[in-house]
């Protein structure tokens, strides 16, 4: 039986990646690369993506290299597709368990090496962190900086009042 | 040089993806503020993203109905009017605000529990008067508080047909003329409480949707029988139907509806009925309807071909089989073994490899009736109290504890193989032990031929509070190659 076929992936740091075609494909950033290219040893390079990182998104691919491919696109803002779009399966949950840093490492390389299933896991992550905060715990947890003055906050509750607990 | 990722590096479209996760449609309006008050950058985002403000609930009253409605600019919108909103908003006022934009709803959910006001078509204003060409789901429920039912048909879409578009249809005491919609294509209907849909409607309305995969029938008082009209109708093959659902819905009517339709692939079936008065077999549970038992759908419950039986008090009769749900009021024992009788006719020559599983929690019916399941079914799990299961054994016919005799083909609970009993005292217990061991032991003494096999009984459960000690053990000492142990609670 002859052996599956291998493609070699360079990182934007320069170190090489073999692994099986099928688990490569299962980004279609690459998968339109080799179809454009047709075979070769050359290595494909990944210049958005560090070493650790791509290491880490492999690991998603191999785990879910028979997966069935997604479907079309959806419309995200519908409420069913939203529904389904919350659940995260156990391993991909254990997977994604993370630093915020490489977690959202993994987001850009999902999108930029375009693996839609990955990038979904990633952003259910972030989200299902915000949900149910408050705002300053949401800056907190981000670390972001409240840029507004405290007229600007009063300003805009006020323009919120619909936002009162309902 | 390396660059420290934060979420605020994150490219727009993927944090408007966030953001759209981590929002509740129903709670959008507030979690849309917490979101914009976090830091200038995401305000902009948040007030910028269409799709954030697609979910528009008038529990955020006027004010925000009108800024999402702004804000979601040519999306497609979800408009939600739950429960108890009048304080933010009225519900003629939201229909008014929503109306110019009627062309992108693509959802409409509107509960309402205040008393239907004089002209409920008015209050819905544009539901009524223009088409909703868009429209993918629409919920009514204009349930008055008390119960009452609004006697007000309403017309919708200007009494034009429903959009194409229109898959999800509920209506809970809403009177809507269904005639002019015209319904077809449909994927989820439910009815409760409509009193102005007949049985050739609903016929009609299904032979139009071969994609619908609920269907959900409650209390509608129009669903009769149709007579000697059903048998001009021909089957309506539902491939696609997962989840049916009758209750309390005339018996002759409901049997229309099952005798017409074929549902291959459905998953569960659930039906709620009285036959307190009529016999089950003669207006609802006829052998026209048996299809119903078939399923194509494969289930991994080791458990789904069993038919379970519960027998309640205050006349209550559950019967679970193949992810069919049956409950029913009835009014004796006879009814009961009518039901089963069904049963053991639709199921065929499969019915001899369903167990019966049964469950005795009434204290008005004779539990040797009970037990007495039609031939070939089989009860092979039971579950009784401790004093329904001393009457029973005071039967010479019931043969439990005794090691089964082919050729005695009146005995009862011959097969039984899990007892499960439940004990209220002490005394009670010390009852059990007695009677079982005379019992047992009178069956036993030297009785045995070569043509009796060994008994069935493979474990008894023994439930309930006060337990004796040493119950377990005295009953393992009568029943020595039976598991006896007390349930986990």
């Amino acid at each position: 039986m002859s052996a599956a076929p291998q493609v070699t992936l360079e990182s934007s740091d320069g170190e090489k990646f073999k692994v099986d075609k099928e688990v490569a494909e299962r980004s279609v950033l690459i998968k339109n690369m080799i179809e454009d290219v047709g075979e070769s040893d050359n290595p494909i390079p990944l210049p958005n993506v560090n070493a650790s990182v791509l290491k880490k998104v492999l690991e998603y691919c191999e785990h879910h290299r028979g997966d069935p491919l997604p479907a079309a696109d959806a419309d995200p803002s519908n409420d069913d597709n939203r529904k389904r779009a919350t659940e995260i399966s156990d391993w991909d949950q254990k997977f994604i368990q993370v630093d915020q840093e490489m977690l959202f490492e993994i987001i850009l390389a999902a999108n930029y090496m375009d693996i839609k299933p990955l990038l979904d896991v990633g952003c259910k992550t972030v989200a299902n962190m915000i949900k149910g905060k408050t705002p300053e715990e949401i800056r907190k947890l981000f670390n972001i900086v409240n840029d507004f003055t405290p007229e600007e906050e009063a300003q805009i509750k006020k323009e919120n009042e619909w936002a009162e607990d309902r | 040089m390396k660059i420290s990722r934060n979420i605020n590096s994150l490219p727009n479209e993927l944090l408007s993806k966030i953001f759209l996760l981590a929002i509740s449609p129903q709670g959008a309006h507030t979690d849309l503020c917490r979101l914009i008050l976090v830091c200038r950058l995401w305000k902009e985002h948040v007030e910028d993203s269409a799709l954030l403000w697609v979910d528009i609930s008038a529990r955020g009253g006027r004010a925000y109905v009108r800024r999402a409605l702004e804000k979601s600019k040519a999306s497609m919108i979800n408009l939600h009017y739950p429960a108890y909103s009048e304080p933010h908003i009225e519900l003629g006022s939201f229909m008014t605000e929503a109306g110019p934009h009627i062309a992108r709803w693509r959802s409409l959910e509107i509960t309402t529990r205040q008393s239907p006001p004089q002209s409920l078509e008015r209050t819905l204003g544009p539901l009524t008067t223009a088409q909703a060409p868009s429209l993918e789901s629409l919920w009514l429920s204009l349930s008055a508080r008390g119960h009452s039912v609004s006697r007000n048909t309403i017309t919708l879409f200007n009494g034009a047909s429903a959009p194409s578009t229109l898959k999800y249809l509920t209506l809970d005491r809403a009177q809507v003329a269904l005639e002019p919609l015209g319904l077809s294509s449909l994927v989820s209907l439910i009815l409760s409480r409509v009193s102005n849909v007949s049985t050739t409607q609903i016929l009609q309305i299904v032979r139009n949707s071969p994609w619908l995969e609920t269907l959900s029938l409650e209390a509608n008082p129009g669903l009769v029988g149709i007579g000697s009209q059903l048998s001009a109708i021909p089957p309506i093959a539902l491939p696609k139907l997962g989840t049916l659902t009758l209750e309390w819905i005339d018996h002759e009517g409901a049997n229309c509806i099952l005798s017409t339709i074929r549902i291959p692939n459905r998953r569960c079936v659930y039906i709620c009925d009285d036959f307190s008065e009529v016999s089950a077999p003669s207006v609802l549970l006829t052998p026209t309807i048996a299809h119903i038992l078939d399923t194509t759908i494969p289930n991994p419950d080791p458990q789904f071909f069993d038919i379970k039986v519960k027998v309640e008090d205050y006349d209550g009769c559950t019967v679970q089989v193949r992810g069919m749900d049956l409950e029913l009021y009835v009014d004796g024992e006879h009814q009961i073994q009518e039901i089963l009788g069904w049963l053991a006719e639709g199921l065929r020559s499969e019915a001899a490899a369903c167990p019966v599983q049964l469950t005795l929690d009434c204290s008005d019916m004779d539990p040797v009736r009970l037990v007495e399941v039609p031939s070939p079914l089989v009860i092979k799990q039971l579950s009784i109290s401790e004093s329904l299961l001393r009457s029973l054994l005071q039967s010479p016919r019931v043969a439990m504890f005794q090691p089964p005799k082919p050729t005695s083909s009146g005995s009862l609970l011959a097969q039984v193989e899990n007892l499960s009993v439940k004990f209220g005292t002490i005394e009670s217990q010390e009852e059990f032990i007695a009677v079982l061991r005379g019992r047992y032991e009178e069956a036993t003494s030297g009785k045995e031929t070569e043509s009796e096999g060994p008994m069935t009984l493979k474990s008894v459960e023994l439930r309930g509070r006060p337990r004796a000690e040493g119950l377990v053990e005295k009953l393992r000492g009568i029943l020595v190659e039976v598991n006896v142990f007390w349930d986990s609670e």
